[in-house]
């Protein structure tokens, strides 16, 4: 727990969140617009649902790159540029400094995907009554049933932004851990047969077995942690 | 004395190639241990391993009575370090740094930081962030953080790199002291001779991953510093009197027609005399002194053949 606490105190945690805030408006902005579209009186979305469905879209595909972006700083970049030999001559196991970087990419990730998602759905509640992009309204009801959804909406995308550290690790790359965070993320954001909510991570097994390799793969690069040679 | 650090035929090899050749040595306490060798010869290696950062291959390392294995780290806390060169976080400042390395120390005198900065001169800096300082100046503070916690062990890679002509003064003095009111151990590397003898009491050269000699300085001052050279005109006869007259004298043929002789207790007339007797002409007779620098060169170069 000290040693999340350090970390934070490490990195300006402030511009991740400031970060987040810009592109979690960038989704609300984008999907209004979107649901503001009328063609000859017909709205693109149909459902106060599909609104929803499409802002979890956005929102995991924020923060599986956030969460790269995470990885390459927190973790990635103490190897890049060599601050890992000042942490690995301390007194502390190495294995308890990786599991405490784990803990907080993956928390952070977590609890600002939760916090995003709402945002999302509030404001598109506020901005539905306005512009009747549905004629249903989005009640409170609604995003009460999404509770679920959204918290393993959250699991999952902590999960599998992790995949991205192997990549990273691989060739102790910034960009690498980035890159490949944004290439995962568009091979599950993308629709399967043109429909919106048909996308890999929908598929359950798909988005789980991934989720699980990403956290085997956390797991893993602490584990192997004391053989290797810091050169 | 005991030993703060024992390595027993340590060896270690990257894709194949060994760079770290059955390395044994001691470091006794209070002792400044001085690593010399030409870049590369293996001296970081090795200290990186002392620190478990780098994993030896075979043999053994025990730092401060602790035998080292692969997930060992609580006998850290008792080492000050600097490798290759001094690494901080740059976005943060000199102080934050510092701050930082005591909370991950679980020291919590801050008051020694500010000690520390004023010790290695680094006053009204302690708010710069560290993109902004220059190669001496972290390496003041690479040294600074080094000594803040007071460790018992001291491993400075090449600490004197970057620093200004005041600067390796004040770094000689500094470690002279610690080890004077501390008993701190010192293990230091460097590739500049002159530098390690004005403070050493052991020199290790190593070249090529191969540990070649341990020396006591003292011991090197007097036996390699002084020579005889003589040139004559026969020299097989020259060598088999000298031989046969000093038992156990340390002579040298440099050329076809010259000898070298290292003593300090044969006189040159010893030695014109018994040659001269046996029939044997002396051209020439002059005594040099080898500069430390020569003798160390030399040692290097005997080990490459």
């Amino acid at each position: 727990m000290k040693l999340i606490k350090l970390e934070l105190t490490k990195d300006n945690f402030m511009k991740y969140i400031w970060g987040a805030i810009i592109s979690t408006v960038c989704a609300i902005a984008v999907v209004a617009l979107i649901g503001c579209i009328q063609d000859e009186g017909d709205t693109v979305f149909t459902s106060a649902y599909e609104i929803l469905e499409m802002g979890d879209i956005f929102i995991r595909a924020i923060y599986i790159v956030f969460s790269g972006v995470l990885i390459a700083n927190i973790i990635v970049g103490e190897f890049t540029n060599d601050t890992i030999k000042n942490l690995f001559i301390y007194p502390i196991s190495r294995k308890k400094i990786m599991a405490s970087k784990l803990v907080l990419v993956f928390m952070f990730t977590f609890i600002m995907y939760v916090v995003s998602a709402y945002v999302f759905y509030l404001s598109m509640a506020v901005l539905n009554a306005a512009a009747h992009m549905v004629p249903e309204a989005i009640s409170a009801g609604m995003m009460i049933a999404r509770i679920p959804t959204v918290l393993s909406g959250g699991l999952l995308t902590a999960g599998i932004s992790l995949i991205a550290l192997f990549f990273g690790m691989k060739k102790k790359s910034i960009s690498v851990t980035i890159v490949s965070s944004v290439v995962i993320m568009t091979i599950l954001s993308n629709s399967i047969d043109g429909t919106m909510s048909s996308n890999l991570f929908s598929v359950t097994f798909i988005s789980v077995g991934l989720c699980l390799l990403g956290i085997a793969i956390g797991v893993s690069s602490f584990l192997n942690i004391n053989k290797v040679d810091i050169n | 004395m005991k030993n703060i650090i024992q390595l027993r035929n340590v060896s270690k090899a990257y894709k194949g190639k060994e760079v770290i050749r059955n390395v044994s040595m001691d470091i006794k306490e209070g002792q400044i241990y001085g690593f010399l060798g030409p870049n590369g010869a293996g001296k970081t290696t090795i200290m990186k391993m002392i620190l478990n950062l780098v994993k030896p291959d075979t043999g053994s390392i025990q730092v401060l009575g602790e035998e080292i294995e692969t997930d060992s780290y609580k006998y850290l806390k008792n080492i000050g370090s600097i490798i290759e060169y001094p690494i901080f976080y740059n976005h943060l400042t000199a102080y934050e740094n510092l701050k930082l390395h005591c909370e991950y120390l679980g020291y919590y005198d801050y008051s020694k930081i500010q000690e520390m900065l004023d010790l290695v001169e680094l006053q009204g800096v302690e708010e710069k962030s560290i993109d902004k300082f220059s190669l001496g100046m972290k390496q003041r503070l690479g040294i600074a953080r080094a000594m803040l916690t007071n460790p018992e062990l001291l491993v400075l890679d090449e600490p004197i790199n970057g620093l200004d002509p005041v600067g390796i003064k004040q770094m000689r003095e500094l470690l002279l002291k610690l080890k004077r009111e501390y008993r701190t151990t010192i293990l230091i590397s460097s590739h500049i001779i002159t530098e390690i003898e004005q403070i050493a009491d052991i020199v290790g050269v190593i070249n090529d991953g191969i540990l070649i000699n341990e020396v006591e300085l003292a011991a090197i001052h007097k036996e390699a510093v002084q020579y005889i050279n003589i040139q004559v005109d026969d020299l097989k006869k020259a060598m088999a009197v000298l031989d046969f007259e000093f038992k156990g004298i340390n002579i040298k043929a440099i050329s076809d027609d010259r000898i070298r002789i290292y003593n300090d207790e044969i006189t040159k007339d010893q030695i014109s005399r018994q040659l001269i007797l046996s029939g044997v002409n002396i051209y020439e007779m002059a005594v040099a002194s080898d500069s430390l620098e020569d003798y160390f060169l030399n040692i290097i170069n005997g080990g490459n053949k």
